[in-house]
């Protein structure tokens, strides 16, 4: 189960009432989401910085390591100096709005912006150099990560332990952010700061500010503070502000508005890559997007409940460190294949690529691979991700880069004009398989047609690993200095696709990679994505909780090919491709019988709307055979999971065999799939009204498991206060089990829960230390069904005597009513002053 | 003061050609020119670092028309405005693809366009040590040894430190528009432009 925490209260004021840590369940973090954040992390990044620095002490010749620290300590000084200086003057309204009409002239890169940066170097020029106070700006240098502070889990007895460890020793954690500006020296490059700012007024202000923020502080970065007390600025401001920013909110609420659209899911999407690793090893297609959010949304249905993150020292700043390493990476990959098309487009044009192709000597697998990465690429008919793509030229076009825009272009054309040749390909192989013994082994395909489409595989396809190519040892048909990039115009062909593959990859991320403001990153507990494509309604559980759908669905949501809840009584012999509204029609689907076919026919097209039509892609995967020749299944369109329903019942997912009659008795069950490439498209093809419809489906899906009982249908938020987990470590030397559950309540340690919400609630009130306390039940019955009135006595510090404050409370639940008096809550006892 | 700048330029660029004809025959007469330096801005305590234009007595005029200053003018700092970032795709040519992207012109260009750019700020000079090659790590010694190498091998003679002048225009950021190779007896200044392999056009 997710849960998340926030800390909600101010770090270092050091009263009896201490810090307060909050942590939601998923369905207040759900709520929260389409709030904007109001306590954020803004990391500042030393790389480029201290890269920087130690070439210019290369130049001064003088001591590296000194100047590194020296370099890092003026990096952080001028990063937060400025990022609270604009924080706090558009706070005061002496930074005002950047007008719509100046932004609607800019794409991503801000920078580019002429009109933009007078209009924001001008107001910038314009303040004065005294502080602005503001009401209810805290920041905080967060020197080392607090245990527990971006976990997504309510704690356990061992985190509060290290909570307590945490706070007792509290300054090696966090300090004042003031302090930064008197450090000479910086070990470490990174800086973590974290911003809690007032409630907004309204979400659409909320959100305007960070977009503001990110606008400034990118903006004002560039120019020189030309004070004496920030030195070495050449080294940090020289850098662009994605170069050294990332911003993230704290908790559930969020920095950008929440939209169901590829834009804003890539920055939920970014954080999953950022886990898997390299960026050039993750062909990440919208097919893939969403798939963490809807495996999260069926995490909180586990029935491992509460307990269940098993990822707790989750590395943050590792995490956000990953950002500028992603980045990176893409933008290596994009010149890197920008390079190539450059250059094969130089040297070959379109029309001799395709005579070269066509009239050249190539064996038939050779040409069976090219084409089926042609289809896959190109051929709307039997790709969802060539249905994809295709609106991806308008992406292009709105990047201004026009070598892009061409050269996606030129690639599209190539393959374009290459599809009557493939269809001949195709013709052939087709005839070939009827008679499998004719069959040559397939060729290895690329990496990126692996990835695209083994989401809708249950089998691993083989890849060819890109090798670097030396001069001397092969035939060169385009060569650049000493690579060769095509060694024929076959391959040159493939290399075309795959290149023009790993462009779309990273305009798919232009949001993250290409924008030249700070970063912006969710944090593992984020559900805006979610929330926002109506995957996880918070509000809306109650219709849905009671449907009730197999348990297998749901691992078909997360492969990200959904498995509509029918068995398809075919006895197919030979692999065809129908849509679901024509098997319906044509009787061949048939329900589960635990299912009154004609509602979920119902829901069924109500929820699919226009998914109703999309092809169902029959696999006849996983017999021995066919696993031989799988390419050639999918290149033609047959691609998918298939299984067996054998007489007794059972599943079975590796009977499919054409030839063997036996299986003709069978039924193939499940196996009309709607594959999420469809889903996904969607988004930027059509309304997205589409999109949510579909994903709307997955997500009642995903309810019909758990029934009322599941805690997460109701907002609840936990609270641990630090103060009195620390004192009850101090007692007792570790936090015991029986503590556990009213520290989470945000209560004292004591003889239950009743009697420590009371005390708890005393103290918070009254300001008074509570020495000791005790329960009695004033009726002296024990009743469990019912609310019981009670008697809670306690020994206030400095006080004699005790005092009686009535309660209304269950057994081990927090009291229903604490009936503190006026005289109680006023009570100053002269003893206490001492 | 920009218009007396032009007619200067043209003045010096006629005389210019006569010399760069005559370069041909006997290079060591480049020696009259100037000479590239990069070190520290005086009169600056934040270890700014410039690239500088140093003038002997025979090139004062050059110095003069471009700074005001007979002896030494700051060409571009080893610095910018926010400008450095990976998202800028000619960075990764200029320290990984230097020689197979750009080839150099064979025969050296007069210098007045050149002058012209720092004039106007089109142009920056940067060398293998410069902070705007961020990608490559300074901590390793042998990579900028390698880079500079790199840099050095551009020029048709042998150079022991040799200058890219990158583009500083938002259209055409750091790509490589001059390479100035400093020799023994003087420097040279090529002309850069994409490799025919690489672009045709």
């Amino acid at each position: 189960m997710k849960k998340s925490i926030f800390l909600l209260s101010l770090f270092f004021i050091s009263t009896a009432k201490s810090e307060v840590l909050s942590y939601s369940n998923k369905n207040l973090c759900a709520r929260q989401s389409a709030e904007p954040a109001t306590n954020v992390y803004l990391l500042l990044d030393g790389f480029a910085p201290g890269r920087a620095a130690l070439k210019r002490a290369l130049d001064l010749k003088t001591d590296k390591s000194v100047f590194l620290k020296t370099a890092w300590a003026e990096f952080h000084k001028r990063g937060y100096f400025l990022s609270q200086k604009i924080i706090k003057n558009i706070l005061a309204a002496k930074l005002p709005k950047i007008p719509d009409s100046l932004l609607a002239q800019c794409t991503s890169q801000i920078d580019k912006c002429p009109e933009v940066k007078q209009f924001v170097l001008e107001k910038w020029s314009l303040l004065e150099n005294r502080s602005e106070s503001v009401s209810g700006y805290q920041c905080t240098w967060v020197k080392k990560t607090i245990p527990n502070q971006f976990s997504t889990k309510i704690p356990n007895r061992s985190d509060l332990e290290q909570i307590a460890l945490a706070y007792l020793d509290k300054n090696n954690y966090i300090d004042r952010c003031e302090n930064i500006l008197s450090i000479s020296l910086q070990e470490q490059p990174d800086l973590m700061l974290k911003f809690s700012l007032p409630e907004f007024k309204s979400a659409e202000e909320g959100f305007q500010f960070w977009s503001q923020f990110k606008i400034y502080l990118s903006l004002v970065w560039g120019q020189k503070i030309k004070s004496k007390d920030f030195r070495f600025e050449d080294l940090s401001r020289s850098f662009s502000a994605d170069e050294l920013f990332t911003i993230m909110a704290d908790g559930c609420k969020s920095i950008s508005k929440p939209e169901c659209s590829t834009d804003f899911l890539n920055t939920s999407q970014f954080r999953e890559i950022i886990k898997k690793g390299k960026f050039e090893n993750n062909y990440l297609m919208a097919n893939e997007i969403l798939k963490a959010e809807i495996k999260q949304a069926k995490d909180s249905f586990s029935e491992e409940g509460v307990q269940s993150l098993n990822d707790p020292s989750f590395d943050v700043r590792k995490q956000l460190l990953g950002t500028m390493k992603f980045r990176h990476q893409a933008n290596y990959q994009l010149y890197l294949n920008l390079k190539k098309l450059k250059t094969i487009f130089n040297q070959k044009s379109e029309e001799t690529l395709i005579s070269d192709i066509t009239s050249g000597k190539f064996s038939d697998s050779e040409k069976e691979t090219l084409c089926a990465e042609n289809n896959k690429f190109i051929n709307q008919e039997i790709s969802g991700f060539a249905k994809e793509i295709t609106s991806a030229s308008q992406i292009f076009a709105v990047y201004q880069d026009k070598d892009i825009v061409n050269l996606w272009e030129k690639s599209i054309s190539l393959n374009l004009k290459l599809q009557s040749f493939c269809k001949d390909v195709d013709r052939n192989l087709k005839n070939k398989m009827l008679n499998p013994e004719e069959l040559a082994p397939a060729d290895k395909t690329k990496k990126w047609f692996n990835s695209v489409t083994q989401y809708s595989l249950p089998f691993n396809i083989q890849y060819e690993n890109a090798q670097e190519q030396n001069l001397s040892s092969i035939p060169v048909y385009v060569k650049l200095g000493t690579d060769v990039l095509c060694s024929d115009a076959l391959r040159c062909g493939r290399n075309i696709i795959e290149s023009a593959v790993a462009l779309y990859q990273v305009i798919l991320f232009r949001k993250q990679v290409l924008s030249s403001t700070a970063n912006e990153m969710n944090a593992d507990k984020n559900l805006s994505a979610t929330v926002a494509c109506h995957i996880y309604d918070p509000w809306a559980p109650a219709q849905l909780r009671k449907k009730k759908l197999i348990s297998d669905l749901i691992s078909s949501v997360i492969s990200g090919v959904t498995l509509l809840p029918i068995y398809l009584d075919l006895n197919f012999e030979r692999p065809q491709v129908v849509s679901f509204k024509q098997l319906v029609e044509n009787g061949n689907v048939k329900f589960d019988p635990v299912f009154n076919e004609d509602d979920v026919k119902k829901t069924l097209f109500l929820d699919l709307g226009p998914f109703a039509k999309a092809p169902c892609y029959l696999s006849l995967s996983n017999s021995q055979d066919l696993k031989l020749h799988q390419n050639r299944y999918v290149f033609s369109g047959i691609t998918f999971q298939g299984c067996m329903k054998s007489a007794e019942g059972e599943m079975a997912s590796d009977l499919l065999n054409l030839t063997d009659n036996k299986l003709k008795e069978l039924s193939a069950c499940g196996s009309c799939t709607l594959n999420f490439e469809e889903a996904a498209l969607a988004t930027v093809h059509s309304q997205y009204s589409v999109f949510r419809a579909g994903l709307r489906f997955f997500a009642s899906l995903i309810y019909f498991l758990k029934d009322l009982d599941n805690p997460n249908s109701n907002p609840i938020e936990f609270q641990v206060d630090t103060a009195y987990v620390t004192e009850t470590f101090k007692k007792y030397n570790s936090i015991p089990d029986k503590c556990v559950f009213e520290l989470i309540n945000g209560s004292q340690c004591m003889e239950n829960l009743c009697v420590s919400k009371t005390v708890s609630e005393y103290e918070r009130l009254s300001g008074n230390k509570v020495e000791s306390a005790s329960i009695w039940n004033s009726n002296g019955e024990v009743n469990s069904f019912q609310t019981i009135s009670k008697d809670v006595w306690i020994k206030i510090k400095g006080c004699d005597g005790e005092f009686r404050i009535p309660i209304t409370c269950e057994d081990n639940k927090k009291p229903s009513f604490i009936g503190i008096g006026n005289y109680l809550l006023k009570k100053k006892c002269s003893k206490e002053s001492l | 003061m920009k218009s007396s700048f032009v007619l200067w330029v043209v003045l010096f660029g006629l005389l210019l050609q006569q010399q760069a004809f005559a370069l041909k025959v006997d290079r060591s007469l480049m020696s009259f020119s100037f000479q590239i330096e990069k070190h520290p801005i005086a009169n600056t305590d934040d270890y700014s670092v410039g690239y500088f234009l140093v003038c002997s007595q025979s090139s004062q005029s050059l110095c003069q028309n471009l700074c005001q200053n007979s002896s030494s003018c700051l060409l571009n700092e080893d610095a910018c405005e926010a400008c450095i970032s990976s998202s800028e795709l000619n960075l990764f040519s200029l320290s990984a693809d230097l020689r197979s992207v750009y080839q150099i012109s064979k025969e050296q260009v007069n210098f007045i366009q050149l002058f012209q750019g720092f004039y106007n700020k089109s142009l920056m000079l940067m060398n293998a040590n410069s902070i705007f090659n961020f990608l490559v790590d300074a901590n390793d010694e042998s990579a900028l040894q390698k880079l500079q190498a790199e840099f050095n091998s551009l020029c048709p003679v042998s150079s022991g430190q040799s200058f890219l002048v990158v583009s500083s225009d938002p259209k055409s950021f750091m790509k490589l528009a001059y390479v100035i190779c400093q020799t023994g007896s003087g420097n040279f200044i090529y002309q850069s432009e994409y490799s025919k392999e690489y672009d045709n056009n």
